[in-house]
């Protein structure tokens, strides 16, 4: 009896939709994606330059701040900042409340592709090419009040993933040569050159207590890295497609992988939900193209995924109780 | 007054007279400047580079035969030559070459269609593959490079087809469709030859690599 029972609570947990599972359709393609720190709007940074604040709730439009197209720009955690790095060279930060500039980044910014913000948005690191043709990259760091700290060498092709743990004491990227470098933010240190992966990262994410580092990518493997020692304490094996993005719960107990094909984006992907404690799905759902982003609500009880012009929330299924 | 720009000869003697330049094999100064014309004519601009993809895998066996019996799709054989800008060949060069088989899928378990090289004095390479097929999100036909050397500055390229349908048959005018190639010069002339029973095509691609 508790067997059937067990195996119905799975498949029920397995099964496509779940009772608050709802779609918000966009009108253009949805890159990444955020929840204000109030849970009550979900911002996606749109193909066309604009980000674009949905109330997560009814799913209807509410506001677009709009960038030039030529802007790359970021989207920081809990939708209330925004980098660009613009065609002319200049790094600027906007509160996407006010829409105004708050920081302009100093130093060599002209070559600057990406900007990270650490999660107290009192740092920033950028994706910076070293030369030209992008063969040789950089990350490079600012402080609070956006002069340039750190220049450090990153490989060979290009940055995939970047991200700043959870205390700002650390900044780590990927590259597409597969080698992934973590650094302290405080003196540029190499803490660990991470050159255990034969394929290319394409997406990371800290443990909110920073005690793992969780990177995916083409090899479909996630990796849970043990921060003391930058070394892989686990794997999570399951996704059937290239693992194209991650999020880990605000509890950290539930870690969210979404999944790319790799004949081609447009075909639908997975999203599963790990059960960090026990390394397990405890959910799997289906979006129509690749997973681009993942976003958890402030309150972890919804899961945001971008897939195109399809913004899917999703019921959060339950995790192991904390041991 | 206008100056007249010196020849290579005036140059060279000027440099002699002034015991700038001292030959270590007694040499005149005609064979010095034929010397210097040579260098110049075999000058190489570098290789141009284009993006690395999102599927290099590391490690790589060495393996000059990537096509296995029975496999589908067109033979193809890619060789060359690796200089640097003087036209010198450079030694202890290593190349990670990478494509997808004849249906566009690259092999991420294992290492299908994917080599790396160690070349030796002559820095010569060749490997017997087939025609790298199409996919969706890059709709051209293309084989990666990643080229290392010791003195040299890395170098990260991809070869591509004249024959490709992608080009319609103009690679001049359409390389720079959908901003996928990165330089016209990689767009490569294809040789093809008919063996009895064995149609088979040739690329010549050579690389040359700055100085670091």
């Amino acid at each position: 009896m508790q067997f059937l029972l067990c195996s119905l609570l799975a498949a029920a947990a397995f099964a496509q939709t779940l009772p608050g599972d709802r779609v918000i359709a966009s009108d253009v393609a949805v890159g990444s994606l955020s929840y204000s720190a109030d849970g009550v709007d979900i911002a996606g940074l749109c193909l066309d330059g604009k980000v674009r604040f949905w109330d997560a709730r009814t799913g209807s439009l509410k506001r677009a701040v709009p960038f030039d197209k030529e802007d790359r720009v970021t989207l920081h955690g809990r939708a209330g900042a925004a980098a660009a790095a613009a065609g002319d060279g200049s790094v600027r930060i906007y509160d996407l409340k006010t829409g105004e500039v708050v920081r302009r980044l100093t130093g060599a910014t002209s070559t600057v592709r990406t900007i990270v913000f650490s999660p107290d948005r009192k740092m920033f690191a950028g994706a910076s090419r070293l030369r030209a043709d992008g063969s040789e990259n950089a990350v490079r760091t600012w402080d609070a009040s956006g002069a340039a700290k750190l220049s450090l060498p990153a490989g060979l092709g290009g940055i995939s993933a970047m991200a700043f743990s959870p205390d700002g004491g650390a900044i780590v990227a990927a590259g597409y040569d597969t080698d992934i470098r973590a650094w302290s933010t405080r003196n540029g240190e190499l803490l660990r050159l991470m050159d255990d992966l034969p394929l290319s990262t394409f997406a990371m994410a800290f443990s909110p207590d920073g005690k793992y580092l969780a990177t995916g990518g083409a090899d479909r493997v996630v990796y849970l890295w043990d921060t003391k020692t930058w070394r892989i304490a686990r794997k999570l094996t399951g996704q059937p497609e290239l693992i194209y993005s991650l999020a880990f719960s605000p509890d950290g107990r539930l870690l969210v992988s979404g999944g790319a094909s790799e004949l081609t984006f447009r075909n639908p992907a997975k999203a599963l939900f790990w059960d960090v404690a026990t390394g397990k799905p405890v959910r799997s759902v289906t979006t129509p193209h690749l997973v681009t982003s993942a976003a958890f609500s402030p309150d972890g009880t919804r899961l945001a995924t971008s897939s195109e012009q399809t913004i899917s929330i999703w019921a959060v299924p339950a995790a192991s109780p904390r041991p | 007054m206008i100056r007249q720009p010196l020849t290579r000869r005036e140059v060279i003697e000027r440099c002699i007279g002034r015991g700038l330049l001292v030959a270590a094999v007694p040499m005149t100064s005609a064979t010095l400047a034929s010397l210097w014309a040579e260098t110049e004519s075999n000058a190489r601009k570098p290789t141009p580079t284009d993006v690395l993809g999102p599927f290099f895998k590391k490690g790589a066996p060495k393996a000059e035969l990537l096509r296995a019996p029975g496999d589908p799709g067109f033979p193809l054989r890619v060789s060359g030559k690796v200089f640097n800008t003087r036209g010198e060949v450079i030694h202890g060069a290593q190349i990670d070459m990478w494509q997808t088989d004849h249906e566009g899928h690259y092999d991420l378990q294992g290492f299908r269609y994917r080599t790396r090289l160690l070349l030796d004095n002559a820095s010569e390479y060749a490997v017997e593959t087939v025609m790298p097929g199409h996919y969706n999100d890059r709709p051209a036909q293309h084989i990666h490079y990643m080229i290392t050397a010791p003195g040299h500055r890395p170098l990260i390229t991809q070869i591509y087809f004249a024959t490709d349908p992608f080009f319609e048959g103009d690679p001049d005018r359409n390389y720079k469709k959908r901003s996928i190639v990165g330089h016209r010069d990689l767009v490569r002339p294809v040789m093809l030859f008919e063996q009895p029973g064995a149609a088979h095509a040739t690329v010549s691609f050579d690389i040359c690599m700055e100085k670091a």
